[in-house]
């Protein structure tokens, strides 16, 4: 039957735009989960919102499933045709138009988080949001998983900058959602609705996003702490001192150990590192930097380095705390991230209580993030890729997303349910004593979807 | 720059390092050539590399295709969380699955022109001594020997004329090169067959032996890559020396502090050959030399890091991704710049082909060339 929708599709936007050879089909299967795998039954690169509405309008009517796609980058198998389908490769729809004097850009899906913020740095702007996967995350997949990143302690999510987008809906109707300004009314916000929605409710075409002038200066402060909680403390002093950094990274002797390891670098790992950026205009910066300091100072680090921005050292320090991921990667097949965002002030309990749990099986959990906002990755590591690590793996994933569970958080801060957290995501539901708001989702998801076609099998 | 990995376990257990993560996507020239064919990028060559090596997946022409989609550039390595060596690893597979027996016809028609003309242009190997006749005589005994590549010998055989002239100039003494010189058979290797290579490569290393030659300097990053590389893989040892020309200008002027002035000034844009910088890992020996010309005002091109499009021999695959490749490339040369320096054959007759299809007044000019006339008395 696929062969014949294969046909249809084509037959509308054009047979090269559908791919159904085995090859094509076998590189789909995956996106960065090490634990999923789902064969599409046919993948559609779409160039233009046209594309989507026919498929929409054919998958509908037959009640194929539709896995929209950027780049794949997902770490919990939100981007995985777990249920076959059709694939729906967004990743070549990438216009990008640029309003300065407006204050937003509007890209198309496929677009690169990266790409975006570099065609607004053109124009002496940035995007706020900024994935660690800015590289090659795209903007409609950002979206729909409500992406976060490093600068995160101050302007968090996609969901703060998304000012409208179009959606197709299955059956191919289109719907303008929001609107390029600042301010909005426009009744139940049901553009909220698709940012984190993992492509189950309609796919994202295009989207308008707020953007704001680069700031003048920067500088970078990197120190070692401890323990977990002499850092929180610094964060928590800063930000009673009315200081409110750009940035607040952290990486635990085990992720510099990894970083060592991989690197061959010389970073010290008896403590924990804490990376701060305080920008600001050039006239301002000395003296709320120099304030900075002083609170870091005050709560006696181990070290302390310091650099303004673009001076090679600013870049060194940036550099280690980008390869925390990448040192992992280099020296473990099996890498399964954690995204845990707890209140601040339980990030020391639940980082321990993460931590006890790598030494109760004997396995290391490198653990990093962005705990400015609370946000951090414990990081299942297995050197070898075998079933039974593999199981362990995924065991032990399921324990450490109940402390985030524990200590009143949430399992997921900025990589979405997807396959992987969907049981530790009705766990936390549970504690909630919210269960039943799984029924209303689907309620929601009938509404827009009513024959379950979109990303089916993701988030519940 | 890793080791090309030639068992098939070790390179199945290297691969698995891949986390599918994507972070190489954006940075691969044949992915946005194909306006982002994911079977053709990076992630998904190393995915199809695995299938095959896994037993999921049989090779056939589809995916020969797939795995040969790759310029080699291996612009993908720096951004790779997991520090993989990409292109080795995609040249693993290729070898490993025997990629040759699959060739999809254009590709198969190259291996046929080396095997029954001597080079994969289609043309005979006689034709590669073209030069000979612009430089009178030419010594058959040498310490140096010149080695024009067959994409130097067939598109330029000016270049080559100058380059010998400017050999001799240097050494003051005796330069040879090898009339209807041989193919490098560096493509046999790119499509997988080693053993072929090496039965070949062997006979082109007793003619460089005939010739007395203790150092051989070639115009060509890829013939210079199968020498000082390739060969190894397959267990020879080379009884001589081999430098590509810019690290022998390197030793020969910046060395020995030797002046080179042009007679006019000249800017230019610095085009760096992937294979020279990435495959062989000579990054600054060609930029001190360009910096030791007086009159010449060289620039970087914007993203040092692109390829040209014609890297691994692809231009001779697929011309119309080669094409878009160039195309794309040249909107790097800085305003203003008129003319590319570059020292690799394949790249400056890429370009000049991409000049000619987008009427562009830009020349281009080898290294080589610049330096000759920057020693003319």
């Amino acid at each position: 039957m696929l062969e014949q929708v294969a046909k249809l599709i084509g037959d509308e936007i054009g047979a090269d735009k559908v791919l159904t050879s085995y090859s094509d089909m076998y590189v789909y299967e995956f996106d960065a989960t090490p634990m999923f795998r789902g064969k599409p039954d046919l993948v559609v690169r779409a160039f233009s919102i046209d594309d989507v509405v026919a498929v929409m309008k054919i998958a509908n009517e037959r009640k194929i499933p539709v896995v929209p796609r950027g780049h794949a980058s997902s770490l919990t198998g939100a981007a995985v045709p777990s249920q076959g389908g059709i694939v729906l490769d967004l990743s070549a729809m990438r216009k990008i138009e640029v309003h300065p004097e407006d204050g937003y850009v509007k890209a198309e899906a496929g677009a690169t988080v990266a790409e975006v913020d570099l065609a607004c740095n053109e124009f002496g702007f940035f995007l706020p949001p900024d994935p660690a996967s800015a590289d090659t995350a795209t903007i409609g997949a950002s979206i729909a998983e409500n992406a976060g990143g490093m600068r995160g302690a101050r302007y968090g999510s996609f969901r703060n900058w998304v000012l409208g987008m179009t959606v197709v809906l299955p059956g191919g109707k289109v719907f303008k959602l929001g609107a390029p300004v600042f301010k909005q009314r426009m009744g139940y916000d049901l553009m909220q609705l698709f940012i984190g929605s993992e492509g189950t409710l309609g796919v994202i075409t295009d989207a308008t996003l707020k953007i704001i002038p680069q700031r003048e200066g920067l500088v970078r402060f990197f120190s070692y702490f401890r323990n977990i909680r002499e850092v929180v403390d610094v964060i928590q002093d800063l930000k009673r001192s009315k200081i409110d950094p750009l940035v607040v990274e952290f990486m635990d002797e085990e992720t510099l150990k990894c970083v060592n390891e991989a690197y061959k670098t010389n970073f010290r790992t008896d403590g924990i590192a804490l990376m701060i950026d305080i920008d600001g205009y050039q006239e301002q910066l000395d003296a709320v930097a120099g304030r900075a300091e002083e609170i870091i100072r005050k709560h006696n680090p181990l070290e302390l380095d310091k650099a303004r921005g673009g001076e090679p050292k600013a870049i060194e320090l940036y550099t280690a705390r980008k390869a925390s991921y990448p040192a992992i990667s280099r020296l473990n097949k099996i890498v399964l991230i954690e995204d845990l965002t707890v209140p601040l002030s339980k990030v020391p309990d639940a980082f321990s209580e993460a931590k006890s749990i790598g030494r109760k099986y004997g396995i290391s959990i490198p653990t990093f993030g962005h705990i400015g906002d609370g946000n951090f990755h414990p990081t299942i590591t297995f050197r070898e890729l075998t079933k039974e690590n593999l199981e362990l793996a995924k065991k032990i994933f399921e324990e450490v997303s109940d402390v985030a569970i524990k200590y009143g958080g949430v399992v997921s801060g900025e990589h979405g349910i997807g396959l992987q957290k969907k049981a530790s995501f009705v766990r936390m539901l549970e504690s909630m004593g919210s269960s039943e708001l799984i029924e209303y989702m689907k309620r929601v998801k009938e509404l827009f979807d009513p024959n379950g076609i979109m990303n089916p099998g993701k988030v519940f | 720059m890793s080791e090309l990995l030639l068992n098939p376990e070790e390179l199945k257990s290297i691969t698995e390092y891949c986390k599918k993560c994507g972070m190489c996507l954006s940075h691969c020239p044949i992915y946005e050539a194909s306006d982002r064919l994911e079977s053709v990028s990076p992630r998904g060559k190393l995915i199809i590399g695995l299938g095959l090596l896994s037993g999921e997946l049989k090779l056939d022409e589809t995916l020969s295709h797939k795995l040969m989609s790759c310029v080699l550039c291996s612009e993908c390595v720096d951004f790779c969380p997991a520090g993989l060596d990409i292109p080795n690893l995609i040249l693993g597979a290729r070898i490993s699955s025997k990629v040759y027996e699959a060739l999809p016809e254009s590709l198969a028609k190259v291996i046929e022109n080396i095997k029954t003309k001597g080079t994969p242009h289609g043309k005979d190997v006689t034709e590669k001594s073209k030069w000979f006749d612009l430089v009178g005589e030419v010594e058959k005994e040498g310490d140096v020997l010149l080695w024009s590549g067959c994409t130097s010998a067939l598109t330029n055989p000016n270049l080559v004329a100058t380059a010998y002239k400017l050999l001799k100039k240097l050494e003051g003494g005796s330069v040879t090169a090898l009339r209807d010189e041989p193919c490098c058979y560096a493509m046999y290797v790119y499509t997988g067959n080693l053993d072929a290579y090496k039965e070949e490569m062997l006979k082109v290393i007793e003619r460089v032996k005939e010739a007395k030659a203790k150092v051989l300097v070639s115009l060509c990053p890829a013939c210079t890559r199968s020498f000082r590389i390739y060969s190894k893989l397959v267990g020879i040892e080379l009884p001589f020396r081999v430098l590509h020309v810019s690290e022998y200008l390197h030793e020969k002027l910046v060395k020995n502090g030797k002046k080179i002035a042009l007679p006019n000034p000249v800017t230019a844009a610095y085009h760096d050959p992937c294979t020279l910088v990435r495959g062989l890992g000579v990054r600054d020996k060609q930029r001190e030399v360009l910096s030791s010309i007086e009159n010449l005002k060289w620039l970087e091109m914007k993203g040092t890091r692109n390829c040209c499009g014609g890297g691994g021999a692809y231009g001779l695959y697929q011309p119309d991704w080669s094409a878009k490749i160039s195309s794309r490339r040249l909107r790097d040369v800085p305003e203003g710049v008129k003319t590319i320096i570059t020292t690799c054959p394949t790249c400056e007759a890429t370009f000049k082909k991409a000049i000619k299809r987008e009427n562009l007044d830009i020349e281009v000019r080898d290294l080589v060339t610049l330096v000759y006339e920057g020693l003319k008395e």
